[in-house]
């Protein structure tokens, strides 16, 4: 074997290897429901949601149309350890196409290396989550970057 | 050149060491063990619905009392694919709900071997075990362990349905196990001379009907087949939002809708008449 052959191999293999951790490790929906559990104390578990996506070069927004029990006790919980770049969760009583509607609960102005958010929510029938993804403005080689969040509800 | 040699092996020992990890479960939950199938998709617009369980325990909150034979017979129909016995498993869970919050053991079991049956033939063996039929038997009586049971079923159901993105799935069994759940309300209702409580727990329940539709007219293009469901569902939901007692309430989203009686008997022959469409899918 010569160097060239060698080197071949050696970049071969670390190319592999990245790939292989990123496939396997990066929104496993069990691993990131599983780690949500510590934060849902004694409620039940009622339903889990994950929102995958992609940096893009502008801003999006993408939402949670989620129905409720009016009356019922629930806690929100949302693990957002898989979005590389912090991503902002606003909860709202209206959709995004409502001017006037309320804001409920937003992770705005929380520390960015905060992996974690739990919310508790009584009156309401439906609530609309609003997922901000910032732009990515880095310079990855041209690797276009991936992430999720993932919202567990329980209900008492 | 070493240095390289050296450097590749270690890069090899980590990636087999990583696939080799095994995931870690406590004694309720699967384990995980099939591939995923598909690629998933990222949705710019998600819809959540409530869990059935979460249905049928909100139901036995409005004071449902229980009435021994108005659950759906039980069949192990052999026809069909993926969705009928996804439909299936719906509905029968539901009764398994009714009966196992109302501490019906001999019903229970027999809906729960039903429901076995049908997640088996969608290759969710894993989620309706021996061990937690055990588990419920033990606490038929304590309505609170039973409810935590059967957040683990649900904890299970949706890991199954995530891992391997049959996320069209949900809709179809939350259509089953919905739509049995108001109609044993209703012949509880209806027996009982109208209970307020269960009749505006009908009427909650019903709206949740809209969120159902978008979800899956969403998932329409992964099976055609659901187009069967959606127009059971979409008849039944013409009929309630065009009553006038829910047309006075469209923009009031904190307050409850109060149908009169004449507007309550349609309704109660909409949803029965939806269940027994349902039915015969």
């Amino acid at each position: 074997m010569n160097m060239k052959t060698i080197k071949f191999i050696f970049y071969f293999l670390l190319i592999w290897t990245l790939f292989s951790f990123q496939s396997s490790n990066l929104c496993d929906p069990k691993k990131l429901k599983d780690d949500c559990k510590p934060y849902m104390e004694s409620y039940n578990y009622d339903l889990s949601k994950l929102a995958r996506f992609t940096y893009k070069t502008k801003p999006q927004v993408k939402e949670n149309e989620l129905e409720l029990y009016y009356g019922e006790k629930y806690r929100f919980v949302f693990n957002v350890s898989d979005a590389p770049i912090p991503i902002v969760i606003s909860l709202y009583n209206k959709d995004k196409d409502h001017k006037n509607r309320k804001l409920l609960f937003t992770t705005k102005g929380e520390p960015s290396d905060k992996k974690f958010f739990t919310f508790e929510y009584t009156h309401a029938r439906r609530v609309f989550i609003d997922y901000e993804i910032p732009a990515d403005s880095s310079n990855n080689g041209g690797l276009v970057q991936t992430g999720c969040v993932m919202l567990v509800l329980g209900y008492k | 050149m070493k240095k390289i040699i050296f450097s590749g092996i270690t890069l090899i020992t980590i990636f087999l060491v990583s696939c080799s990890n095994e995931e870690k479960t406590s004694e309720n939950e699967i384990q995980i063990t099939d591939s995923l199938s598909t690629q998933p998709e990222e949705e710019d617009k998600i819809y959540s619905l409530p869990s059935a369980e979460h249905v049928a325990v909100m139901f036995k909150r409005s004071n449902l009392k229980y009435i021994s034979g108005i659950t759906t017979k039980i069949e192990n129909k052999e026809t069909g694919g993926e969705l009928e016995n996804t439909l299936r498993l719906g509905i029968y869970s539901a009764d398994l709900f009714y009966n196992l919050l109302n501490n019906q053991w001999a019903e229970s079991e027999k809906y729960f071997l039903v429901c076995k049956n049908y997640a088996d033939k969608i290759g969710f063996n894993e989620v309706f075990t021996e061990e937690t039929l055990n588990r419920l038997k033990t606490n038929i009586q304590n309505t609170d362990s039973i409810i935590k049971i059967l957040s683990t079923i649900q904890y299970n159901l949706d890991n199954k349905v995530q891992y391997e993105n049959k996320n069209h799935l949900i809709p179809v069994a939350f259509a089953g196990a919905w739509i049995e759940s108001m109609y044993i309300a209703v012949q509880v209702s209806k027996k009982e001379n109208a209970n307020p409580q269960v009749n505006n727990m009908i009427t909650e329940n019903i709206a949740i009907g809209n969120t159902l539709l978008k979800l899956l007219n969403k998932e329409l293009k992964t099976d055609s087949k659901i187009n069967d469901i959606i127009e059971i569902i979409d008849g039944l939901m013409k009929e309630f939002n065009a009553m006038q007692s829910v047309q006075q309430n469209i923009e009031n989203e904190e307050g409850e809708i109060s149908l009169t009686k004449d507007e309550l008997d349609k309704l109660f022959q909409a949803i029965e008449s939806s269940h027994q469409k349902l039915l015969t899918l």
